[in-house]
């Protein structure tokens, strides 16, 4: 039987898209009544201001709800390293053969930023855990480098090899 | 065979380094919550001795009848720059500072829901004071039209008009971006488990506050820019002579400034929600109610800005509404003191500095709800409007209410934050003698107001004389018991005794899973809430 590992990385979203519509919608009533009714005395500079703020409110909301939506799959068969990414509605889907596959902690050019983690081989790589925190990434590069096994190593072809 | 590895984490995360960096760029670059909270607090603590000095200023001259040490113009400035300092450099950060520290480790989340954003509305602040406090220098000094900036005079403004303007334009635009990243933290970042009724009273204050910060902000940059446009654009939003009414101004400032109010008070009632029932050692007394009665407040907060100005001429109808509705805030606001004493009633209860501080928070804010309800009666209020009984009012709801709370809310975190417990011993000095020293500060200005002495004068009649000596005395022991404040917290940054985890006996809340000092990434897998 072969043994597959599989490494979810989801990120923790608790509001889903209606709740943050409806939220939404109750700060831009409330904020549009207000500006309204200055613009019917003749204030009309505060509707700019509303108008603004709930621009940036529903950007905000929406770039949440959409890394909310990002979701990874990296599964570890005997011969395979198959990696599935969700943002949203799309779909990727990369596999590699698990024997030429590596995992690479690639450090940021500027200091301070953040790490890349890529997983891959004969020079295609993908990254993963983009939305991890920085000991977070350290941590599964780790992981990921013990259940893949480093190059050449693989169940499928220890087996061949017996 | 398969084996699965599921790894839960947040979201938010891909812009955070390695640690602290070192030097002057990990402040300058940091995106990490702690690190952004930590300098809200520092900054508000700076200005809160800023402004406190000019608070100094003011009743030292205020200390004997008869011009002393300062010019009428400056004391002008002085009352001016005191109020802005206090309301946007002193109170909102320190409670933007506080959301920053405990909301995520509160909801259970690793950071804020966007750290940049949370760097860049830190940094913004510093650049509007040092706008703000640069027009000191400046030809015919700094604005004196008091922080309400009421039209026509606020226009009599020398050069520093439009940088008072631009910075209240810096200030706001730094309160929304930290409202909104607040808002998008609660709702989005809250751990498995953690549903709206289960988070704890100050992540929920905060949340209605944030909103509370949406809706009226725009409204104070809109009034703001029409001054502007009014002065230097040829617009007559609020000239006579163009056909444009300032008292309109003084309704589009209270319609931002009232819930303004709230947006200081409302995070200082989650911090006594946090704190009482922990020394208490029982849970909050109607959670359910306390959260109600903040939304209730919050709504309520929309429709009584005309009673700050009931003189202004409105018609009685107008008089009466606005009346009535401000009583009804009476309601939630008894609810929410109800609601801390039934949490204390046969609590067994230990009075460690924290407690202290919100026990005289619960007494002493209710003073200053006891006046504001005599300024709510609109014929009364006519005799008070203006005098030093507003001023006495509005004190006692800011200072030993909001101030009071944040400083409750430091001494209960800070073991958290440094992993030290501070002296108590000091603790307790700071707390009695800022306690008593506050009330001989603003209590005798009840007097004063109701014996008519008008507020923002620099000079009084004698039969004022005596409360006022006494209120300056108070003023400055208040005003130097702050330096042992600023002693406390230096020295428990420094080191003393460890704090556990735990820091006080079986407190509620994710923040006190985690050890002290809480770590610089403090959950790397989200805590599952049951």
């Amino acid at each position: 039987m072969q043994c597959v590992r599989v490494f979810e990385y989801r990120p923790n979203c608790s509001l889903n898209p209606q709740s943050a519509a409806i939220f939404f919608a109750v700060v831009a009533v409330t904020s549009l009544l207000v500006a309204a009714y200055f613009v019917t005395l003749g204030l009309w500079p505060v509707l700019p201001f509303a108008g603004l703020e709930l621009t940036a409110l529903g950007a905000v909301l929406l770039h949440s709800l959409r890394r909310g939506r990002w979701h990874e799959i990296v599964s570890v068969s005997d011969g395979r390293v198959e990696i599935d990414i969700f943002t949203g509605r799309a779909r990727r889907k990369i596999g590699f053969p698990r024997a030429w596959t590596q995992v690479e902690l690639r450090r940021a050019p500027i200091s301070g930023h953040p790490s890349h983690l890529f997983i891959g081989s004969q020079g295609r790589f993908v990254e993963i855990g983009r939305h991890l925190t920085e000991d977070e990434r350290r941590e599964q590069e780790k992981k990921l480098k013990r259940a893949i096994g480093g190059m050449g190593q693989s169940p499928e072809f220890e087996r061949v090899g017996e | 065979m398969s084996t699965a590895e599921h790894h839960v984490a947040d979201h938010a995360h891909d812009d955070h380094d390695h640690g602290p960096a070192k030097g002057i760029m990990r402040w300058l670059t940091t995106t990490n919550h702690k690190d952004i909270g930590t300098m809200y607090l520092v900054f508000a603590l700076i200005m809160f001795l800023t402004g406190g000095t000019m608070a100094l200023v003011i009743r030292a001259e205020l200390f004997q009848p008869g011009l002393q040490l300062v010019e009428p113009a400056f004391f002008n400035q002085m009352t001016t720059m005191h109020a802005l300092i206090m309301v946007f450099g002193a109170v909102m950060p320190a409670t933007v500072g506080l959301a920053n520290w405990m909301i995520p480790m509160m909801v259970g989340a690793p950071d804020m829901a966007l750290p940049r954003m949370n760097n860049w509305s830190f940094w913004i602040l510093p650049v509007a004071f040092t706008l703000l406090l640069s027009t000191l220098l400046m030809p015919g000094g700094a604005p004196a039209a008091g922080w309400t900036m009421y039209p026509p005079l606020v226009q009599q403004t020398g050069d520093a008009f439009p940088f008072m303007v631009f910075s209240i334009h810096l200030m706001g635009a730094s309160s929304i971006m930290g409202a909104i990243n607040i808002i998008v933290t609660i709702m989005n970042m809250r751990a498995p488990g953690m549903t709206l009724l289960k988070m704890p009273l100050f992540v929920w204050t905060w949340l209605i506050t944030a909103y509370l910060l949406i809706a009226v902000m725009p409204v104070l940059a809109g009034g703001v820019t029409m001054l502007l446009t009014d002065q230097y654009f040829g617009t007559t939003f609020f000239r006579a002579d163009g056909g444009g009414d300032p008292v309109m101004f003084q309704h589009i400032f209270w319609f931002f400034g009232h819930p303004e109010v709230y947006i200081m008070i409302l995070p200082a009632f989650g911090i006594i929600s946090e704190i009482i029932p922990t020394f208490s050692r029982k849970p909050l007394f109607g959670y359910e109610s306390m959260v109600y009665a903040t939304a209730s407040i919050a709504f309520l907060s929309f429709i009584v800005w005309a009673h700050h100005m009931f003189t202004v001429g409105m018609p009685l109808a107008g008089e009466l509404f606005f009346m009535f509705s401000t009583m009804l805030i009476a309601v939630p606001t008894g609810v929410k003191v109800f609601n801390w004493i039934s949490t204390m009633w046969r609590g067994a209860m230990t009075f460690e500095t924290p407690m202290l501080f919100s026990i005289a928070f619960v007494i002493l804010f209710t003073i200053g709800g006891f006046s504001g309800l005599m300024l709510a009666i609109a014929p009364a209020d006519f005799q008070y409007h203006d005098s030093y009984f507003v001023v006495a009012h509005f004190h006692y709801v800011l200072v030993p209410g909001a101030v009071f709370a944040i400083m409750a809310g430091v001494y209960y975190w800070l073991p958290k934050w440094t992993g030290h417990m501070y002296s108590e011993k000091l603790g307790k000095l700071h707390f009695w003698i800022s306690t008593i020293s506050v009330n001989v500060l603003f209590f005798p200005q009840h007097f004063l107001g109701l014996a008519g002495m008008p507020r923002r004068i620099p000079d009084y009649n004698t039969q004022f004389a005596d409360f006022n000596m006494i209120s300056s005395i108070g003023a400055f022991v208040f005003g130097f018991s702050q330096l042992l404040f600023v002693y406390i917290i230096w020295r428990c940054v420094k080191g003393g005794e460890p704090a556990t985890a735990e820091v006080w006996e079986s407190p509620a809340g994710l923040e006190w899973t985690v050890p002290s000092p809480a770590p610089y990434h403090t959950f790397d897998v989200a805590p599952e809430v049951k």
